[in-house]
């Protein structure tokens, strides 16, 4: 701090080379006041003062000739008048009470001369004053006019000195002001000016400013004390970046990790609920399954027994009012036993079988069986089959669960609409999509949709057994058995579709089990 | 040299001395009436007691001033008339009417009359008719006017202030001046008058004619008028405008210039006048209003001054008298 303190001081300053600059201006000026301006003032002063002398001295001359013609003519004047004045008081004089007495005449014209040479002396006496007065005044007059035209005539060569010494000043001043205007523009201003706007610059952030310290005075000093503090600057916001960058890039990879986890969670979160419903349906259906099949078992029997009456009765019977009731107990024993044998397949289903079976051909025979009913509704049908669908079970069981889908499907469309089918592979999956743009299930009952006995709609007399909510139920059982699932995917108003995913047979025969 | 002028001066002074005496004459008793107390008329008396004396004439004098009281006029006169003085003097207008009035039987000689004919004083220039005779003061307006114009050169405008009271004589030089100015020969002043009633109204009629422009203010011989002569003085102090004044004591108390005659002269003309009708050489019917050949001019520097008014030298030169002083007017 002190070695700067001391180079400070050493150093040619800032105030040092304008106080030498301000010394070689004013040492200018001198001389020019004292080249031009003094010799110009006095040439203008010495034309001025000779005609200013010749005037004074035509002045006194006139003076002088006035006073002299005028006294002469006042002489005269006087005179005259003395000589008129005294003709008429003698001719006023009443000289004949005189009666011709010539001394006493001579006396009264004598008193009168002397009364008139007293007040021609009297008034030439007040003449005269009154002449010198004037004269004095005329003098005081003409005096005052020459101080006057003299005060005119120093007026207008200070004018014309101050007008011309101005105009040259102000040239000088002007190029002394430009000249001082520059040295401060180069000396002070502009480094200044890229100081502020290095400071500018830093204030915003950016360090890469450029600063060049010119000759060694306070403003250069400055500079580099300043290019110093920003070269710290710069070394420490290089370190303070380099340790956001990692810091950053610790950031990234944790929230990578994190996401990762968190869709893992997910995934076997979503998982262990998918298991856990299947696994209560499951529970569900095997406790409805036992139920059933022991009622249903027992229910065979005796329906079974009905029927067989039932026929003989027939066999013998040709009265037709007789064999109408007796029908009809056949056909409800038929139905019955049709039902508890639904019901038995349902509580025992029967292993998959070990076929190797096409999919795709399942699902043109099952579209083959309803599109003639479709056709009575108005319903359109497309089918879209990619490729061959291999899968390993019974070719059966997996008809009539796309037969029920695809009757359900109808039954959703009573006034029309389209049934679209769809088959593909997908991984190690074989899928088989049914869609109809139907009524719908509602939300509420999705999660039930499954479930033996439910049904979104009544059965008949005429049609007993459908609608008992059997269907999804054992082809649910069904895919389930051979290894696969069933989704459903429905809303009010907007139409239903009917997922079954089956392990896809692999080009060895082999079919990998599903996790 | 003095001794030498002292010796031929003694004859000459011992001859003054004896002809002022005059030719012995016996006393007289011979009266003298003043109707106001005027500067004019006191130096005209003074002229004629000289004039009586330089006649050889003895008086024994009667003199009465009656202070503009027109009762103590007559009283005054019915007591010279009863007193049968060998001759009346009476001094200006007014007391001359009076005298023709109340006294019949007594020779009347009358001074210092301006306007003795408009006046009804005279019944003619030739004859002032019955038992007056007289002279008069009358100067003629072209001397008046040059006069005027001798101290204002540039005088286009004449104002002239002149009272009811006392303007008889006034009115007479106006009509008098008016009727020069339109000679064809005249010069052309336009005359500008104002009459006033009172003192009081000097100031405002003073004011009035500056006003108008005129280039000088005509103070005529009136009574009220010429006693306050410095109230007009006052009225046009530092304008430019001056006072001229036709009147005796006008240039001596306010105005710049005057133009008047030697009234002790005439004076000593009327006394001349009386010693014809003494001597039993003429009547009073016979002698013609007698004039002045003369008259005087004077200036004022003091009264000019105070106008801020300056005199041409021309004024001065040609002045019978000038003046550096204003003095008290006239009483």
């Amino acid at each position: 701090m002190r070695a700067s303190a001391s180079a400070a001081q050493s150093g040619f300053g800032l105030t040092n080379k304008l106080a030498l600059l301000v010394l070689a201006i004013a040492l200018a000026l001198g001389a020019f006041l004292a080249l031009v301006v003094a010799p110009r003032t006095a040439r203008a002063v010495e034309a001025g003062t000779e005609p200013l002398l010749r005037r004074s001295a035509e002045a006194l001359e006139s003076s002088t000739l006035e006073v002299g013609r005028t006294g002469t003519e006042t002489l005269r004047t006087l005179i005259e008048r003395t000589t008129a004045v005294r003709r008429a008081m003698l001719a006023d004089l009443p000289l004949d009470v005189y009666e011709g007495d010539s001394a006493r005449i001579g006396a009264a014209i004598e008193q009168q001369d002397t009364a008139l040479g007293r007040r021609m002396i009297e008034n030439v006496g007040r003449l005269a004053a009154e002449m010198d007065a004037r004269a004095a005044r005329r003098i005081e007059s003409e005096v005052a006019a020459l101080a006057e035209q003299q005060r005119q005539l120093a007026g207008a060569i200070a004018d014309d000195l101050q007008r011309s010494s101005l105009f040259l000043l102000g040239g000088v001043a002007v190029a002394f002001l430009l000249l001082l205007a520059v040295a401060v523009h180069w000396l002070v201003v502009r480094p200044v000016r890229e100081v502020t706007q290095a400071v500018a610059g830093v204030a915003e952030g950016r360090l890469d400013v450029a600063l060049r310290p010119r000759g060694d005075d306070e403003i250069a000093r400055l500079v580099r004390a300043f290019a110093g503090m920003v070269e710290q600057l710069r070394a420490t916001r290089a370190e303070v970046e380099s340790k956001r960058a990692a810091l950053a890039r610790l950031n990234a990879e944790l929230e990578t990790e994190v996401a990762r986890k968190t869709a893992e969670l997910q995934q076997a979160l979503d998982g262990l609920r998918g298991a856990q419903k299947d696994l209560v349906l499951a529970e569900r259906m095997a406790s409805v399954g036992t139920l059933a099949g022991g009622i249903a078992h027992e229910f065979n029997n005796l329906a079974g027994g009905i029927l067989g009456c039932a026929r003989e009765v027939l066999a013998v019977e040709t009265e037709a009012r007789r064999r109408e009731p007796l029908e009809v107990i056949a056909r409800a024993a038929e139905r019955a036993i049709d039902v508890t044998d639904k019901l038995l397949r349902f509580a025992r289903p029967s292993p998959p079988g070990t076929s190797a079976l096409d999919l795709g051909t399942l699902l043109r025979e099952a579209m083959a069986l309803v599109e003639p009913q479709a056709r009575r509704q108005g319903v359109a049908t497309r089918l879209e089959v990619a490729g061959e669908l291999p899968v390993r079970g019974d070719g059966g069981a997996l008809h009539q669960v796309l037969v029920n889908l695809l009757g359900n499907a109808l039954q959703a469309m009573p006034g029309g609409g389209e049934l679209a089918v769809r088959g593909w592979r997908e991984g190690d999956e074989v899928v088989a999509a049914v869609r109809d743009d139907g009524v719908g299930i509602a939300a509420a009952d999705l999660d039930r949709i499954f479930d033996p006995f439910f049904s979104t709609r009544g059965g008949d007399a005429a049609t007993p057994g459908r609608g008992a909510g059997l269907g999804l139920a054992v082809s649910y059982r069904i895919v389930q058995a051979h290894g696969g699932r069933m989704q459903v995917d429905s809303r009010r108003g907007a139409g239903s579709t009917f997922t079954m995913r089956l392990p896809a047979l692999a080009a060895g025969g082999e079919t990998k089990e599903a996790t | 040299m003095p001794l030498a002028l002292a010796v031929a001066a003694v004859p000459a002074l011992c001859a003054v001395a004896q002809e002022a005496a005059g030719p012995e004459r016996a006393a007289m008793r011979v009266a003298a009436f003043f109707w106001h107390d005027a500067p004019n008329d006191e130096a005209a008396f003074t002229g004629i007691e000289r004039g009586l004396r330089a006649a050889g004439f003895e008086c024994i004098w009667t003199v009465r001033r009656a202070g503009s009281d027109r009762e103590r006029a007559r009283q005054q006169l019915l007591e010279i008339a009863a007193a049968r003085p060998r001759i009346l003097f009476t001094l200006g207008t007014q007391a001359t009417l009076l005298a023709k009035e109340h006294v019949k039987d007594v020779p009347i000689v009358f001074t210092a009359v301006t306007h003795p004919v408009e006046s009804g004083v005279a019944e003619s220039w030739q004859s002032a008719g019955g038992n007056v005779c007289g002279n008069s003061n009358w100067i003629g307006s072209e001397k008046v006017i040059d006069a005027f114009r001798l101290a204002v050169p540039r005088l286009r405008h004449l104002g002239m202030i002149r009272s009811t009271a006392s303007g008889e004589v006034s009115a007479a030089e106006l009509r008098q001046m008016r009727r020069y100015l339109a000679e064809p020969t005249a010069p052309r002043i336009e005359l500008v008058e104002r009459v006033v009633e009172r003192a009081a109204d000097l100031p405002a009629a003073a004011n009035d004619l500056r006003a108008r422009g005129v280039e000088a203010v005509w103070v005529p011989i009136d009574h009220l008028v010429y006693q306050n002569i410095q109230v007009l003085l006052d009225a046009v102090r530092g304008s430019g405008v001056p006072l001229v004044s036709s009147a005796q004591r006008g240039a001596e108390a306010g105005a710049a210039v005057g133009v008047l005659v030697d009234y002790a002269l005439l004076g000593e003309r009327a006394a001349a006048m009386a010693r014809l009708l003494l001597l039993g050489k003429a009547t009073p019917a016979a002698l013609p209003v007698g004039t002045m050949q003369s008259s005087h001019v004077v200036v004022n520097l003091a009264a000019a001054k105070a106008c801020a008014y300056d005199l041409p030298l021309a004024a001065l030169v040609v002045a019978d008298r000038i003046l550096d002083h204003v003095e008290d007017p006239p009483r």
